[in-house]
């Protein structure tokens, strides 16, 4: 009852810190873009004949929402993790490879054992930035390996897998 | 009840008014893809044939591209009574977005009850991808309007045993494959799962099944006649993953394996279609299918996305199975394409991706009561408030490019000025014909005239190359070098601001510009000229 408690207080204060620091960002972290952005849009806005307070509509802190969005966004993509950023890679930089493709199944199944296991994936989660992530990416590939264990067809497939990922990977 | 049916007739309204309100000017511009559309709807219905003289096709071309005609056939009465215009080429794609709005609503309602339906009508109706290709002469929208209407009615046949509705689901099966060419493998796809998740079922009511059926095969022959022919296959193979000279991403001979990066490619692309970045933040590539600042749902969808995903991980009836079907099938077509995150070509995944939410909605409603539903309706109100300004103001300012925005201009500004004997339209793709066809009346009987020489019967469904006039009356399409011009002062040019770029225009010498035609946002869209020496 008291573990259910603290992890209750652990996740209310996750959200509040993530979005305290997000409305943080939105409003004190304008990136240069966002403005420039906003500049160009009034500009065409007043060149197309809508000008006044519905300008207004296009302003700087909603550009910079939107930027801080696709930011975090950006994390929440499959190809970031297993597809080396494909189809979205990132021009000028080395783009990586983080997972193996075939922990993708096994995080999925994962993902189930979540509701349980509350505390573990929180505790994951309040790691800061990359750390955070890939700790909580190695988690739900254990559980869902754990899920499999009694499926021993199913082990000795997925394992097959990623073993003929792995060379091919490399040759 | 009463309550109930005006808060339905008023959201059946608000909903059609976000499609069909100023729907000839926004999105400003007329597309070529809609051009051709339009144009061969509208020969169809004046003279029985379309723009290569080809009486009633069973698939159209226009450029190099072949496409499927129920678009055109349903098209043809409106344009007949509205005439030929942006708003009349439109309309049955917005048609098509209300329907599908209200069938996700009504199957919604079908697999998880009243509630759910009326989530399904919110996120449909308000979802950027919705408004957005219903705004468009899409044919691609009208595809998933019969996929939606397939799915519902193979729903009321299973649950009611009615032969009916078996029938109609046939019908709208084919007609969806008569609509778009994705809907031409997703299809097949879903049909072959209903039948073996509902093989009993249909087991015991072979009598009544055999007839729809066969009247669906033999519906289909033309087209599946068509499809040995470059006229079936030319479009699917042309953007195909396997045809493109191109090699995976990241591969280099001798050091790594082409065919695991070529698999990782392949489910690269499949999976950005379910990718969060990609549909609640990041749109498509090509800026002509994506609204200014939008995706293709809103972020705060994301809840009840995750919510519906929750719900369904264990479908419970052959509806959730064939659910899942749909969601898992419709990304295929678009997937075998090299193009990342293609909209268009997945568009029938997002109402399945709807209906989920439309799940998680029910829930959240459920979980949170009342406020729950209070405050999600004023985020669907603020949201959808949101994203029309984006797009009838924002867009349409900066992404009026896009568009081909103003080819109709261009052809008002030739016919004024009578004193220019020739005329020259600078389009290295010569895509531009169909926009002459489009907005210039007087040029049509010309252009006739000559295509006939050059298509027939026999090369029009055979030969996938480039069949169009270059040079008829006095006009011509091609690229122009500005040092080898005719300096009379009898020929007009007309050059796309990204042929003759701003400051260009003063290193001719001699050039006299009769008009310059300006975006929205007042960049130059087109410059019309002449030299004299």
């Amino acid at each position: 009852m008291r573990m259910k408690f603290i992890v209750r207080v652990i996740f209310v204060t996750e959200v509040l810190v993530f979005f305290g620091v997000f409305a943080y960002k939105v409003v004190f972290k304008i990136p240069a873009s966002a403005s420039l952005k906003v500049v160009e849009q009034r500009l065409a806005l007043r060149a197309a004949g809508i000008t006044g307070t519905k300008q207004l509509l296009t302003n700087k802190y909603l550009e910079s929402y939107r930027y801080h969005l696709g930011k975090t966004l950006r994390k929440l993509d499959f190809g970031y993790y297993f597809f080396a950023n494909h189809p979205r890679e990132i021009p000028g930089e080395v783009n990586k490879q983080i997972f193996l493709i075939s922990l993708l199944p096994v995080m999925i199944l994962g993902l189930g054992q979540i509701y349980g296991n509350w505390g573990y994936f929180l505790g994951c989660l309040i790691l800061a930035g990359d750390l955070g992530r890939f700790s909580t990416g190695l988690i739900l590939a254990s559980w869902g390996v754990k899920r499999l264990w009694k499926r021993k067809f199913w082990l000795i497939a997925w394992f097959g897998l990623m073993m003929t990922e792995l060379i091919c990977a490399k040759f | 009840m009463r309550k109930i049916l005006i808060i339905f007739i008023l959201g059946l309204i608000a909903i059609g008014g976000l499609r069909f309100y100023r729907l000839g000017s926004v999105p400003g511009g007329f597309f070529r893809d809609e051009a051709a559309l339009a144009y061969n709807t509208y020969r169809i219905w004046t003279t029985g044939t379309d723009e290569y003289s080809i009486p009633y096709p069973t698939v159209f071309r226009s450029f190099e591209v072949f496409f499927l005609p129920a678009y055109v056939y349903l098209s043809a009465p409106v344009i007949g009574l509205l005439g030929l215009s942006e708003f009349s080429g439109r309309v049955i794609s917005a048609i098509a977005g209300t329907v599908i709005v209200i069938v996700i609503g009504l199957i919604a309602a079908k697999l998880w009850g009243k509630k759910a339906g009326i989530a399904g009508l919110i996120i449909a109706g308000i979802s950027p991808w919705a408004i957005y290709y219903s705004r468009g002469a899409f044919e691609g929208n009208l595809g998933v309007m019969f996929f939606t209407l397939m799915v519902l009615t193979w729903l009321n046949f299973t649950r009611n045993k009615k032969p009916g509705w078996l029938a109609l689901s046939g019908l709208f099966s084919v007609l969806a494959m008569y609509s778009y060419q994705a809907e031409r493998l997703v299809v097949p796809v879903w049909i072959l799962a209903a039948i073996w998740l509902g093989r009993k079922f249909i087991w015991q009511n072979k009598k009544i099944a055999v007839i729809p059926a066969m009247a669906g095969i033999i519906l289909l022959i033309p087209l599946l006649k068509l499809t040995l022919s470059p006229a079936g296959y030319f479009r699917a193979t042309g953007v195909s993953i396997w045809k493109q000279n191109r090699s995976p991403p990241g591969w280099v001979e001798g050091k790594n394996n082409f065919w695991y990066l070529r698999i990782r490619q392949v489910l690269a692309l499949y999976l950005s279609y379910y990718s969060p970045r990609n549909l609640f933040f990041d749109n498509d590539y090509n800026k002509q299918r994506a609204a200014e600042n939008y995706s293709v749902f809103y972020a705060w969808m994301m809840i009840p996305l995750a919510a519906g995903i929750w719900s369904l991980r264990k479908p419970k009836n052959t509806g959730e199975k064939l659910l899942w079907v749909w969601l898992l099938a419709g990304p295929l077509p678009a997937t075998a394409t090299a193009d990342p995150f293609h909209t268009y070509r997945a568009l029938l995944v997002f109402p399945a991706l709807g209906l989920v939410m439309a799940r998680g909605m029910q829930i959240i409603w459920g979980k949170f009561g009342k406020l729950a539903l209070i405050g999600s309706i004023i985020i669907a109100l603020v949201s959808v408030a949101g994203f029309w300004w984006d797009y009838s103001a924002i867009t349409q300012a900066v992404r009026a490019n896009e568009w081909d925005y103003g080819y109709k201009r261009v052809f008002e500004v030739i016919r004024a000025h009578t004193e220019i004997d020739r005329w020259v339209i600078d389009d290295p793709t010569t895509a531009a014909y169909i926009q002459v066809l489009m907005f210039a009346p007087e040029y049509r009987q010309g252009y006739d005239q000559e295509i006939k020489k050059i298509v027939n019967k026999n090369n029009y469904y055979s030969d996938p190359n480039i069949l169009r006039v270059f040079t008829w009356d006095n006009l011509k399409i091609r690229t122009i070098s500005w040092y080898n011009i005719d300096t009379s002062g009898k020929t007009g040019y007309v050059a796309h601001s990204s042929r003759l770029v701003d400051g260009e225009l003063q290193t001719i010498p001699g050039a006299r510009l009769i008009e310059q035609i300006n975006y929205p946002s007042g960049k130059a869209a087109f410059r019309i000229l002449t030299v004299i020496r």
